[in-house]
């Protein structure tokens, strides 16, 4: 892992909806390889901040760059070396497994012979061999969630922004999934994930803690647990989730 | 109960008044649509351009044609040197109808007997046959006068006086209710029903289909609430907002057209929820054979276009074909539009109109019941 | 580019097929209005249910009434004893025209004196009342006439040498002869479908996406506004062009309405009239991000003015100034002019070239604003 090699930079940023600051003033960056954790409770800003960084949004003030693409300006040249998963896993549901794929593979201009080694590949990760034909719209979340994975993946990006993932999903589910990020990162894959589940976010390489829009605690899991603020609150062999409660006070309890 | 009413209204409001701009269209839409059909369906010919050709150059000739231009209904578009030259303003669009004196017509008409010709542009025939039929009076009504003349001299004559002894009948008209003959006054019932139906019938279909769209109809049906309370919790909003639209396109109506109000209010807000009770009902209906807004929207249009095309609004009911008239009396439209028009224009009573009421009410009960019943169903 | 088109449109489609009832209602309501507006469907006015008062009872009134019945516009439904009965026949819808005969009036014409029937009319229908108050002036005037050559006649002057004054109008309809109305509503109908169900289709697409979700994913890809724009475009344009054969083909199978102008030539038009069609309706669904305000918008701006300021049904000319300077932007009137000459006159396109470009402006238009004004920011 190069650190010269900053992913994600992130300087200042800001954006407002009218008064409310949703992001206030962040600063961070992500080095290559890494799986970085967004960890806030609902509202602090977190989707906010990956819409920011996927183009879906623009900032109000502050900087971002990513892969050294401007976020306000430059932002098309970024969309081809990033995949993007949703909290809603939006996929069509009125098109089939293998529409909704061949759709966004397409869409990221995968060539076409390429796609048509990924597509069964992808079709077997997700556990989806077979079952190709079914409209998305009728499979059951954790299919939904790993197939809208899949279709995130098929242009095989750099990074990978994935927003609640989990969110609704079986925890044994959930354990399977974060294998497979594990897996991603090691084979060179950026991921930067957000969530609200403690023990998943344990195995991040480091964590941001995000709350009312502000970072509040910014390190490895274990230099969270080590931060001063923890000790002081009282807790002397701290979980995560007590790392998350010291620092965020009893109203961001997730 | 009605609090877990009014939280489903609340809900439903909410969503679909999301978008200000939801607001201002449910303003803006009544006020545009009586003013477009009030303006733009002027059922009445005027100022249809005339190319007339005049071969004759007489006084006859000239009388002929002041008579044509002099009214409201033909405006003179182009004095053209001969018919292939009309013929060409016809084609090209400068005028819709023609009018060509021959040489001679003034000397013709003098001796009793004269010819004229009148060329319709075919290709718009509904104008074309009126244009013609209008012209062909005025025409007439010429020569019955040049006739009168003619008898006249001829009394005097022979020695009379044509004051005495000549038969003479003379028809009075007194038009009721609408003595200006304005057109508006028509369509306005009509603008009316269609502004209702599209809010109660066609946004109501889609708000309810949209709980299916968006996966939260499961959502609601684990909780509490019961599916009657579903129902008129989702309906109850867009038939308010239907009362409140009702209102602004009758202001509108009457300021900018000048609409009577001779009846009571209160009986047309009356009725209007007797109407509400079919559109309603039919929303509810549509919601439960739709899987998606679109579906939903599209179905209503599909139901709402010949209801507004055969309700006595534009066309005729008279003129339909016998068992299309029969058809029509299922069509909550026609008596609604019916008796809106009696209330507002005529002063009557909904005694005067117990028939249409009657039907109205029937209909309603059989509409709404029957789609509340299978929308409980599916929900349940 | 292509290729991301393609694909763009190829999802598309499989969104319409999966949900074949679009389909159905795209293809079955063109065909229910050319039904509606073919067999039941018109402005003529016949039959207007007519009460009658005679007062008179001679043969001298009887001649009068059946003078009315004959013209076969007034329908006799009954009689009534006073005119007072009047104003309660209209308000309960029983009739729309009463005609009054006072008594004497038999005596008073054979004593050769004035006479004075009542037209009462129902202004309500402005149009109605109109015309029965010009036949009842037409009529009286007709019978005045009859009556004066009796009386010349009793005084010697032989009914053959009474003086008379005829102006024959030759009527000919230019492209039409038999003023076969449906001939110039047919093409009339399909400009009007084709803007309707243009917006109606098109106007949900992108909203739906936005309420779905899913445009938030397409919009992560490098896939760009104008790919998107175009892909959603292809499937409606094909469904459109299927609506103009089917309309076409049922037309000249039903009501025998003759293609004079080429078949290509059709085509071509209309196919750039689709795309600025479908563009104005996705347009609205780019504008709004919420279906049931799409649909609204959609309908006060595209479909009310396609069938009411596009000269389908009533005249531009007959409309307020101001509105007919309004029509101007409306594509719907170009393209009906351009439509009826194909079908009627057979023109040739160079001579229909300022509506083609008119058409071809608003299509390139809609584009442009589609394109610029779809933004890839959730929040633009």
């Amino acid at each position: 892992m190069t650190s010269g090699d900053r992913v994600i930079e992130v300087e200042g940023l800001t954006r407002r909806f009218g008064t409310f600051r949703a992001v206030d003033s962040i600063s961070f960056h992500v080095d290559r390889g890494e799986v970085f954790g967004f960890l806030g409770a609902n509202g602090a800003g977190k989707s906010t901040t990956i819409r920011i960084l996927c183009g879906l949004l623009a900032p109000t003030s502050g900087r971002g760059h990513v892969l050294s693409y401007d976020v306000a300006t430059e932002i098309e040249r970024v969309k081809p070396h990033v995949g993007y998963m949703s909290q809603k896993f939006s996929l069509y549901p009125d098109l089939t497994v293998a529409e909704n794929l061949e759709f966004f593979g397409g869409a990221y201009r995968v060539p076409r012979a390429r796609l048509a080694e990924r597509i069964p590949r992808t079709v077997a990760e997700a556990g989806l061999a077979g079952k190709e034909r079914l409209l998305a719209g009728g499979l059951a979340s954790g299919f939904k969630q790993r197939l809208a994975l899949g279709a995130a993946l098929l242009h095989e990006p750099e990074l990978l922004f994935l927003d609640e993932p989990t969110a609704g999903v079986a925890p044994l589910a959930r354990r399977a999934f974060w294998d497979l990020i594990r897996g991603l990162a090691a084979r060179g894959t950026t991921v930067f994930v957000t969530s609200h589940y403690m023990d998943e976010v344990e195995s991040c390489d480091r964590i941001a803690l995000m709350s009312r829009g502000r970072i509040v605690a910014l390190d490895t899991p274990d230099g969270l647990k080590r931060d001063p603020r923890v000790a002081a609150a009282g807790f002397e062999s701290p979980t995560l989730e007590d790392v998350f409660v010291a620092l965020m006070g009893p109203e961001a309890r997730p | 109960m009605i609090a877990m009413i009014l939280n489903v209204a609340r809900k439903e409001l909410v969503q679909t008044l999301r978008d200000r701009k939801m607001l201002v269209i449910l303003i803006l839409a009544p006020v545009l649509q009586v003013v477009l059909f009030g303006f733009a369906l002027n059922l009445d010919l005027t100022a249809q351009p005339l190319a007339v050709v005049d071969s004759d150059h007489t006084r006859a000739s000239r009388e002929i044609v002041r008579a044509l231009t002099g009214g409201d209904g033909f405006a003179l578009a182009k004095v053209a040197d001969d018919e292939a030259s009309a013929g060409r303003a016809l084609n090209d669009g400068e005028a819709s109808i023609a009018l060509v004196v021959p040489r001679g017509y003034g000397r013709r008409l003098n001796q009793g007997r004269a010819e004229l010709a009148l060329i319709v542009d075919g290709s718009d025939s509904n104008t074309a046959l009126r244009a013609g039929q209008e012209a062909s009076q005025i025409l007439s009504a010429q020569a019955i006068a040049a006739q009168r003349a003619k008898l006249a001299a001829a009394f005097a004559s022979i020695g009379r006086s044509s004051d005495r002894g000549i038969p003479e009948l003379d028809a009075e008209p007194r038009v009721f209710f609408n003595p200006q003959l304005r057109s508006a006054i028509f369509l306005v019932p009509g603008v009316l029903a269609l502004v209702l139906l599209v809010i109660t019938m066609m946004l109501t279909a889609m708000g309810l289909t949209r709980e299916k769209e968006m996966g939260t109809l499961e959502q609601i049906m684990v909780t509490p609430i019961r599916p009657v309370e579903l129902m008129l919790g989702k309906t109850l909003p867009f038939a308010a907002l239907g009362l409140l639209d009702l209102g602004v396109a009758l202001s509108v109506s009457v300021v900018v057209f000048d609409l009577p109000v001779r009846g009571s209010l209160v009986a047309v807000y009356g009725v209007t929820l007797l109407y509400l009770m079919t559109t309603l009902g039919l929303g509810l209906f549509i919601s439960t054979v739709s899987a998606t807004q679109q579906q939903a929207m599209l179905t209503a249009f599909f139901i709402m276009l010949p209801a507004l095309l055969l309700s006595g609004h534009i066309f005729p009911i008279a003129n339909m074909p016998e068992p299309v008239q029969w058809l029509t009396q299922v069509n909550p439209l026609r008596h609604y539009i019916e008796i809106v028009r009696g209330v507002l224009v005529k002063g009557a009573s909904l005694e005067d109109l117990w028939r249409q009421t009657a039907s109205l009410a029937a209909i309603g009960v059989i509409v709404l019941a029957g789609a509340s019943l299978r929308f409980q169903k599916r929900i349940a | 580019m292509i290729r991301r088109i393609a694909l763009l449109a190829a999802k598309e489609t499989r969104h319409i097929l999966r949900d074949f009832r679009t389909v159905y209602l795209a293809l079955g309501i063109p065909l229910v209005l050319l039904l509606l507006f073919g067999y039941a469907l018109s402005m003529d006015i016949d039959d207007i249910p007519t009460l009658v008062v005679d007062g008179d009872r001679t043969s001298a009134s009887r001649d009068v009434v059946s003078a009315f019945e004959r013209t076969g516009f007034f329908e006799l439904v009954g009689r009534a004893d006073n005119a007072a009965a009047a104003e309660g026949a209209f308000r309960s819808g029983e009739a729309k025209v009463v005609i009054v005969i006072p008594p004497g009036l038999g005596r008073a014409l054979a004593r050769g004196e004035a006479a004075r029937i009542q037209i009462l009319a129902d202004g309500t229908d402005a149009n109605t009342a109109a015309i029965a108050v010009g036949y009842g002036a037409a009529l009286a005037q007709r019978r005045t006439m009859d009556l004066t050559v009796d009386a010349l006649s009793r005084l010697g002057v032989p009914a053959a040498k009474a003086p008379r004054v005829a102006i024959d109008v030759r009527s000919r309809n230019w492209f039409n002869p038999t003023l076969e109305s449906r001939w110039y509503m047919v093409p009339g109908l399909i400009a009007v479908i084709m803007a309707m169900m243009s917006a109606l289709l098109m106007s949900l697409t992108v909203a739906r996406e936005w309420e779905r979700g899913t445009m938030e994913q397409l919009l992560v890809t490098p896939v760009r506004p104008a790919e998107i724009v175009i892909g959603k475009l292809v499937p409606y344009f094909v469904i459109g062009l299927l609506q103009l054969a089917l309309i076409t083909a049922a037309g000249a199978a039903l009501f025998g309405v003759p293609l004079r102008g080429s078949v290509p030539s059709l085509f071509a038009i209309s196919g750039v009239f689709l795309v600025g069609a479908l563009g104005q309706g996705l347009l609205v669904s780019i504008a709004t991000r919420q279906q049931q305000l799409a649909m609204q918008v959609a309908l006060l701006t595209s479909m009310l003015p396609a069938l009411l300021l596009s000269g389908f049904m009533s005249p531009i000319a007959s409309m307020p100034v101001v509105v007919q300077h309004i029509t101007r932007i409306v594509p719907a009137r170009y393209f009906l002019v351009v439509l009826r000459d194909l079908f009627l006159k057979g023109s040739p396109l160079s001579a229909m070239w300022p509506e083609i470009a008119a058409l071809a402006i608003f299509a390139v238009l809609m584009l442009v604003a589609c394109a610029s004004r779809f933004k890839t920011r959730m929040d633009a």
